[in-house]
């Protein structure tokens, strides 16, 4: 750096101190390390050559005054900014891709009002979903949708991807169903209330799916919903797919009570984890939380439809510890592993045997680990995760099982369905496939943060190349095959 | 008919009426399969997935809210230490390393099974061997080195806490030790003749030079309930403190030093009133015998309501009646609770007080938060320590009178009027934040609630 470089980030390393106190600015090499990555690993060598998933600075505002502030003098000072949460979203969603400074917004963990009247709640958007969900809980509330990861992850990093499918969605709505307001601080640190419906240039719908390309969230108001008193769980072994889908299918749909949760797994997702597991090659698990004459309703109907689809009944005490582990099923994967693999779809509650029979014969030799969990979300949609239990040092196993996954991200497209999350490492789906929505988020985007400067190269900008990663991946599959 | 091959175990602690409220529980570790995991569980770090799980019940992130603070921010470091993607500086990085109090809270909740513990263990022993190490923690070392104990105190004053009638009853049980010792050396007693009920209580540096309350109360409830017991005449500092900060090698010649002291002399069962001395007999003495120490380790939470029951005994608390009992809390210290899996002797000794009901936090046994004072975290970050000590204290304005599987809805919220503990630098470390935060939270612990008792024999009801 030179002199004046050196002078100028001195400067603006003081503003930023003295904007939220010396203790939440730092620029310590260790600290930007840590906070610079998440789950995925491979943007970090992807953008390696450059040195940009690396931020110069990490900074921890308390308030929005603080928040607008920081982003002011980024503006001021032409800093790329990332704003960050929990970092559980995956595929480099809150990683740098221009350096400067990540903004975290977990100080900013407060519950702000609750009323219990209109049943809404006012917080920072920073808090983190287990303390949300204990403080509504303390009210007798709760959120109507939350993820699985709700143990870390946080409710802006959720308000801003899509917060489809998780705990609550198929009963409740997404969390945009939910979301009644929302704090934007823009790019250049001007503020605004956005409600819905309050017929602005960037409405809530925009900004759920957003993943902060507009900007950070300060504050969220939320419509929330009562505890309920009864819980029924509900879980089945089948032998096909088909059947395994069509219960699946029964229970997102019916008319008496809507699954609180429900999931479709493969047996080696449950077995990879646990040591007793269900004896059939499929299993589905709901539960139902409502009152105890609507659980008891749901449960029958659910036993009825099982009965006739000729589905096994699974132990109650394991339908316990799944509900106790919700938030772990996914990654007591790593348990045997160093670097689960996967990618996630959303598709059509009626394709899931279609996508299925495409997926099945990818890995039907068991070249590799792999696994399926399908967890239900709103609108008639389903989340299918696919994972390959690998070593980042395998690397031809890890880039043949990237490949295999690629292969069913193009199905997906090709068959009118999609991707579950966009991140960085899956901006280019979008822009092949998702054209319509990069060209109105890029129209918006271009108003608010012309100089592009804000959570870059998510939904509107890719730096990878379909060509590169074809490439890469018939090669890898190719060695992967060969060895 | 078919059925699935699965077992008729039932499942425990489940909140069947709401939400789940994962970070008070840790997963059901039973039926979850065994963690790949390197020998030495040094290199787990490398399955950490970043999820963050272990974020929110890691009281130092809480307060510092620093990604380095926390075990999966810790673990990414190592990574990129372990690719030679970052580099390593003793100075700078001696924060990552030692601003953790090793309490064990992360390695509960993390579902790829990570030994953090374990794992950042070791990291200070190699950042020991690197030059990362505080000064601070070089004088506690050194002064290990040379007076076997942490406090710079001279050795031949290490049991003074109980001489010219400071303690009569362990100024006692000294000079049996001190008889039993002459007796073994002089070919008087073979070791296989002392008597099995005899149990040696070993006081540890810091109630030995700081905290002499504690093994004044331990030796008096000792005397008052009949036990067999002496005070080991010549222990030296059990290595704790530099197992913790990654000082191996010194540690290890102390350890190999009170392990023959204590076997020369036959001894069959050791006490302890320190959960940190108990531990590291528990885990860095058993592994370094491969589980063969020869001798029996009990914590007094142990020991007690173990020979109260033999011995048909029971507590009366002095100050107190049993229609008016103190409510307590119980504060699960890691180093007895974590390290050493005792949870419920503690309560089960409580509940051998009349005039005493327990109360129990939100957060408690496996999920216990810890005190602050861990790791050397109390010595190295003061003010990180009494900010963790205080957030524990407030937890004690809503306890649980009952626990049961829905707990959270159905208990009823209860504040305690003392919080109680069972390891000395837990109680150190919250008594300094009350003092300073809340001055009528009284922190005691359980050897000073059985000091006040009159120790009672169930017959005489
Ligand atoms: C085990 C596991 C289970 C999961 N389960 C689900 C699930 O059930 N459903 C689901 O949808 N997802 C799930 N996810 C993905 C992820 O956890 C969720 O998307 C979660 O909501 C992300 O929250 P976060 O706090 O980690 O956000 P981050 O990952 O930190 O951020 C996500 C994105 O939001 C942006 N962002 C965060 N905060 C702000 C803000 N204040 N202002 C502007 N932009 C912001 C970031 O830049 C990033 O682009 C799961 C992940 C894991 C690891
Ligand atoms: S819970 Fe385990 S895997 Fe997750 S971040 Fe913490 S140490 Fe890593
Ligand atoms: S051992 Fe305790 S203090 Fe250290 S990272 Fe884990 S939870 Fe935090």
């Amino acid at each position: 750096m030179s002199q004046k470089k050196i002078t100028e980030f001195e400067k603006y390393t003081n503003e930023l101190k003295e904007i939220v106190s010396p203790s939440h600015v730092t620029t310590d090499p260790y600290e930007i390390e840590a906070a610079t990555g998440d789950l995925s690993i491979l943007p970090k060598y992807h953008y390696k050559f450059k040195e940009e998933h690396i931020a110069t600075h990490i900074v921890r505002p308390n308030n929005t005054d603080q928040f607008s502030a920081v982003m002011k003098l980024c503006k001021d000072y032409m800093l790329p900014v990332t704003v960050r949460a929990a970092g559980t979203s995956c595929y480099s969603a809150s990683t740098p891709t221009k350096g400067g400074v990540v903004i975290d917004v977990r100080r900013m963990n407060k519950v702000l009002e609750i009323d219990s009247e209109k049943m809404t709640v006012k917080c920072q958007a920073g808090i983190s979903w287990l303390k949300l969900i204990q403080a509504l809980r303390a009210k007798g509330l709760a959120p109507k949708c939350y993820p699985t990861s709700y143990k870390s992850s946080c409710l802006s990093g959720f308000v801003v991807t899509s917060g489809a499918a998780g705990i609550g969605q198929i009963k409740f709505g997404s969390i945009y169903d939910a979301l009644n307001a929302v704090t934007l601080v823009k790019p250049d640190g001007s503020v605004s209330r956005i409600q819905k419906n309050s017929g602005g240039e960037i409405t809530l719908a925009d900004i759920t799916g957003s993943f902060g390309i507009f900007g950070g969230i300060s504050e969220v108001e939320l419509n929330v919903t009562t505890l309920k008193t009864s819980m029924e769980l509900v879980g089945y072994g089948f032998h096909t797919m088909e059947q395994a889908s069509e219960f699946y299918r029964l229970l997102k749909s019916n008319s008496i009570d809507k699954p609180f949760y429900l999931s479709l797994s493969d047996k080696k997702f449950e077995g990879f984890s646990h040591v007793t597991i269900p004896s059939r090659p499929f299993f589905v698990y709901a539960v139902f939380y409502d009152d105890p004459e609507v659980t008891a309703k749901a449960l029958a109907f659910s036993k009825e439809s099982a009965d006739k689809l000729g589905g096994l009944e699974i132990d109650k005490w394991y339908l316990e510890e799944k509900w106790r582990d919700v938030a772990d099923v996914e990654l007591n994967l790593g348990r045997l592993c160093n670097n689960p693999i996967f990618q996630e779809y959303w598709i059509s509650d009626e394709k899931l045997e279609a996508f299925y029979e495409e997926y099945a014969p990818k890995v039907k030799d068991d070249k590799y680990r792999n696994a399926m969990y399908i967890m239900g979300g709103s609108n008639g949609k389903s989340r299918i995760k696919l994972f390959g239990l690998s070593d980042i040092e395998k690397s031809l196993e890890f880039f043949g099982i990237k490949a295999n996954l690629h292969k069913m991200a193009q199905w997906s497209y090709k068959n009118g369905e999609g991707i579950y999350s966009c991140g960085v490492v899956n901006t280019f789906y979008y822009h092949l496939f998702n054209q319509e929505k990069v060209q109105h988020m890029q129209k918006l985007n271009n108003s608010v943060d012309p100089d592009d400067r804000v959570n870059s190269y998510r939904i509107i900008k890719t730096k990878m190349r379909l060509w590169r990663i074809k490439l890469l991946f018939i090669v890898a599959q190719t060695l992967f095959r060969w060895a | 008919m078919e059925e699935n091959k699965m077992s008729d175990k039932k499942s425990k602690d489940l909140i069947t009426t709401g939400p789940p409220s994962g970070g008070l529980f840790s997963p059901q570790q039973e039926n979850l399969i065994k963690p790949l995991t390197t020998e030495d569980m040094t290199q787990d770090y490398l399955r950490c997935i970043q999820c963050g799980y272990c974020r929110d019940v890691c009281r130092v992130f809480n307060v510092t809210f620093r990604e380095t603070d926390y075990a999966g921010g810790r673990n990414r470091i190592l990574k990129s230490l372990n690719k030679k993607e970052i580099p390593f500086d003793p100075e700078t990085i001696q924060d990552v390393v030692y601003r953790c109090m090793l309490c064990g809270n992360c390695a509960e909740v993390c579902p790829v099974g990570i030994d953090t513990v374990h794992v950042f263990r070791n990291f200070r022993v190699r950042a020991v061997n690197g030059g990362a190490m505080p000064e601070k923690l070089k004088k506690v070392r050194d002064s290990v080195v040379e007076f076997a104990n942490p406090f710079m105190e001279e050795g031949t004053k290490r049991h003074d806490w109980c001489k010219g009638n400071a303690c009569d009853e362990g100024y006692v049980a000294w000079e049996r030790g001190v008889g039993l010792y002459r007796k073994i050396k002089s070919g008087e007693l073979k070791p296989d003749e002392v008597s099995p009920n005899l149990v040696a209580y070993f006081i540890g540096c810091t109630s030995a030079f700081r905290n002499n309350e504690l093994s004044s109360a331990t030796c008096r409830v000792l005397d008052a309930m009949g036990a067999d017991f002496i005070v080991i005449p010549e222990e030296k500092c059990c290595g704790s403190v530099l197992f913790r900060t990654g000082v191996d090698d010194v540690a290890t010649e102390l350890m190999k030093y009170n392990i023959d002291l204590i076997r020369k002399a036959g001894i069959k069962e050791v006490i302890f009133s320190c959960a940190g001395c108990f531990s590291t007999f528990s885990n860095e003495y058993q592994e370094y015998t491969h589980h063969n120490l020869g001798f029996k380790l009990s914590h007094v939470t142990q020991f007690i309501p173990r020979f109260a029951k033999e011995h048909g005994l029971y507590f009366k608390y002095k100050l107190r009646s049993k229609e008016d009992p103190l409510k307590i809390t119980y504060h699960d210290p890691c180093h007895l609770a974590r390290y050493c899996d005792v949870y419920e002797e503690p309560r089960d000794l409580i509940s051998m007080i009349e005039g005493i009901s327990l109360s129990e936090m939100q957060y408690n046994k496996k999920m216990s938060h810890c005190c602050g004072a861990g790791g050397g975290v109390r010595a190295l970050y003061g003010d990180e320590a009494t900010s963790i000590a205080d957030s524990r204290l407030d937890e004690t304005v809503e306890c649980w009178d009952e626990i049961n599987e829905d707990r959270l809805l159905e208990a009823v919220e209860t504040k305690a009027e003392s919080l109680v503990s069972a390891c000395v630098f837990c109680k150190n470390n919250l008594s300094n934040a009350a003092s300073q935060f809340k001055p009528d939270l009284p922190v005691q612990d359980i050897l000073q609630i059985l000091e006040n008792c009159d120790v009672k024999r169930k017959d005489e009801k």
